[in-house]
């Protein structure tokens, strides 16, 4: 078969689920009857231009104190010596898992409880609260990376200089990559965010889009006002993802562990027990306020919405690693256009989820294809496109693992692709594909902006119910539904690691 | 006094032995070849001497001075005046030839404009003196081997590990480099430990041979009886 058609196939699927959406943005204020003044007042009246302001603002200190925090976190718990690492490394990523919305009602939780509510509202804030929800990303890339460069090139510095010269001159230099990668996501999930700052009372950019379409009804505007910040994604994006393929890493990998000794070892122990303290804490309020409030009542609530969530989320999994197997499998042959793959599905994630519904909306709001956008379809197609790279990764991750060879041989002795790929790579990738769909079932669960967005009419989710209770509800019923976000998040992403730990083993 | 002692040295990689109970003493300015098939535990001697890691049990001693005993590197990496070339060379892609040089000189107490003259001396050694600000991705593999021994030749090491860094070249280029090196041997008099599975090249390399199997040494020769014993090899496998 030709190399090209597989990727091509790909790259339609997602012309049609992503990039199709994204261009009706560009265009549908003009072709429906609207003018290119929409266009100039997203970007030129005074109160766009300061809420743009703002969000820039806010995105960039968000991204350098995520930079700040997740790069040495990241190196300490992948690449030193120190004790409990790998239980460090799962608290640590807990903030992900949770939305940030429930992080924030989580640390407003603790702080009401203490009286000191009113430090957490306006710009430190949500600062805060975000920063707290995304480092994660730029620890969990750097650990990924720090283990993967090739372990002579460190042991080649060794012989020339101690630790603190080679982390300095050679590992974080060849990290770069992914840290920039990390912080531009940082940056790019915090200028979408919508719930943190509204929560918070801070008005940022995007809830210019949100009001447009949900207050005023006005799709024109809310699609111009989504204009810039589908540039500035692009604007960050593309470098980036030109810059995927030069990375210089190799997946052998390291086991040059940095010796932490004398003082700097209990003196780095007690920040990262206090760190990981500090990330328990709103967690443990919350499910205490949880438990001392109703939970028979916040369930009967919550209860509906729960159930949809996870058919919702199980179903948008499914279909994620099913998707991003085969990208992934494109990707890591390195089968031609794969960098355009990898760019493109990096792209959506990053994109506000704000602006991708507002696209879907464009596309699919149309009396022929209302059976479509009125089912709960929309909101999978919304979960796909936004997480597909969440398959994508895992599946690459698996994949580079295993030798071209092991395909070539089955070749020769007569397989097709199709033997190939249940008789030799799912097999062997297993582990991967699993921790993908827990993965994707996590990010689905708790995802808002596309869902508040995309939702039919009786198809709210927990995350939109938490909304919705955040405005108007009891602040022991809000602690309550969120305790149930973070609870179900948590038992999600804790029955993944051990049914991926589990096959690790019985593969072993 | 030996310039480089193994005493009783064993290493583990989980349940496996790489190195067992190793006696080793190697004189200074000496050129000893680790001869074995892949596995036999040669790479693992090259990384205690290092220091880049340590052992489970024994000594390690460099210069008279306790290296290395019982699980704990005692004299750092650094600290050994060792240079090592990577059988994957290891030169780092982030920097340029001359930045790769200028790293490696980085903890030696040269005055800086001394340090430019090094370089530019080593380069034009190596032949490769145009080629100073360019990255490694950019040269060809003779070129990078090249590059790979003016790092590690640039500290004016006392100790040069090779670990098989010619593997990988066409016959004619490994030559010239393994001469050029054996000249530098001779007027730098560094004491060369070399790793290879290559007859040839430990014979053209060695002053002793080391036969390793198993993590052990199972015979140490001159080149001459080790000339020998490569024959008696090859008649012993081809009469089986």
């Amino acid at each position: 078969m030709d190399r090209r058609i597989l990727p091509a196939i790909i790259l339609l699927i997602l012309f049609f689920i992503g990039l199709l959406p994204l261009s009706t943005l560009l265009f549908s204020p003009l072709l429906k009857g609207g003018s290119w003044g929409i266009y100039m007042e997203a970007f030129t009246t005074r109160n766009s231009l300061n809420l743009l302001g703002r969000s820039i603002v806010l995105s960039t200190s968000v991204s350098l104190l995520a930079g700040a925090v997740g790069t040495p976190l990241g190196l300490l718990l992948s690449r030193t010596d120190l004790p409990a690492r790998r239980l460090f490394a799962a608290i640590f990523t807990i903030p992900l898992l949770i939305p940030p919305y429930a992080n924030a009602i989580a640390w407003f939780d603790i702080l009401h409880k203490a009286g000191l509510s009113g430090i957490l509202f306006g710009f430190p804030g949500v600062v805060f609260v975000l920063t707290f929800s995304f480092y994660p990303i730029v620890m969990l890339l750097s650990m990924a990376h720090s283990r993967a460069i090739e372990s002579h090139l460190e042991e080649a510095a060794l012989l020339h200089a101690p630790w603190f010269t080679v982390i300095g001159k050679i590992t974080l230099p060849l990290m770069k990559f992914s840290i920039l990668l990390g912080m531009a996501l940082v940056f790019l999930l915090s200028m979408g965010e919508i719930g943190v700052p509204t929560f918070l009372r801070y008005p940022v950019y995007p809830v210019e889009i949100l009001s447009h379409f949900s207050a005023f009804y006005d799709f024109h505007r809310a699609a111009a006002s989504s204009i810039p910040l589908l540039l500035i994604a692009l604007l960050l994006m593309i470098p980036l993802a030109g810059g995927m393929d030069s990375t210089p890493i190799t997946m052998k990998g390291t086991s040059l562990r940095i010796p932490i000794e004398g003082k700097w070892r209990s003196i780095l122990l007690t920040i990262i027990a206090t760190g990981a303290f500090l990330v328990l804490l709103p967690y443990a309020a919350l499910l205490h306020s949880m438990g001392t409030g109703n939970p028979g009542e916040v369930l009967q609530i919550a209860g509906d919405s729960l159930l949809r969530s996870i058919a919702l989320a199980g179903t948008g999994a499914t279909i994620i690693t099913a998707l991003g197997s085969i990208m992934g499998y494109v990707i890591a042959r390195r089968f031609p256009m794969s960098g355009w793959i990898q760019a493109i599905v990096l792209l959506l994630f990053a994109l506000p989820g704000a602006v991708m519904g507002v696209g879907i909306i464009g596309l699919w709001n149309r009396p022929i294809t209302e059976w479509f956008y009125a089912s709960p379809l929309i909101i999978l197609m919304g979960y796909v496109a936004r997480y597909i790279v969440l398959g994508v990764v895992a599946s690459t991750a698996g994949i580079a693992m295993i030798p071209s060879s092991l395909e070539e041989a089955a070749t020769l002795h007569g397989a097709g692709t199709a033997r190939i790929l249940t008789g030799i790579l799912m097999p062997l990738t297993g582990r991967f594909l699993i921790a993908g769909w827990f993965l994707s079932f996590v990010f689905c669960f708790r995802d808002f902006d596309t869902t508040f967005l995309l939702q039919p009419a009786g198809w709210d989710t927990l995350p939109v119910l938490l909304f919705t209770y955040m405005a108007n509800g009891e602040p022991r019923t809000v602690a309550g539904i969120a305790g149930i976000m973070a609870l179900s998040s948590l038992t999600v992403a804790a029955a993944g690691l051990i049914t991926t730990g589990f096959l690790r083993q019985w593969r072993t | 006094m030996a310039h480089i002692e193994l005493k009783e040295v064993s290493r583990y990689y989980g349940e496996r032995p790489a190195v067992m109970n190793l006696t080793l003493s190697i004189a200074r300015g000496e050129r000893l070849v680790l001869f074995g098939p892949s596995g036999c535990g040669k790479t693992t001697v090259l990384r205690l001497i290092a220091g880049l890691i340590p052992p489970d049990s024994g000594e390690i001693w460099i210069d008279g001075r306790l290296a290395s005993r019982n699980e704990k590197i005692l004299m750092k990496p650094h600290e050994r005046n060792a240079s090592m070339v990577f059988q994957d060379l290891a030169l780092w892609p982030h920097m340029t030839v001359r930045e790769n040089l200028q790293f490696a000189l980085r903890f030696r107490k040269i005055p800086p404009g001394e340090r430019e003259n090094r370089i530019r001396e080593t380069l034009r050694t190596m032949g490769m003196e145009e080629y100073a600000d360019v990255k490694p991705s950019h040269l060809s593999g003779g070129q990078q081997q090249r590059v790979a021994i003016a790092r590690a030749l640039i500290t004016r090491p006392r100790i040069l590990l090779l670990d098989e860094p010619f593997s990988s070249l066409d016959l004619e280029t490994a030559y010239r480099i393994r001469s050029e090196i054996l000249k530098l041997q001779k007027e730098l008099k560094f004491t060369l430990i070399h790793v290879t599975h290559d007859r040839d090249e430990a014979l053209h390399m060695a002053d002793r041979v080391a036969f390793m199997r198993n993590g052990k040494v199972v015979k140490m020769s001159g080149v001459e009886e080790a000339g020998a014993y490569f024959e008696e090899l090859k008649k012993r496998v081809q009469g089986d």
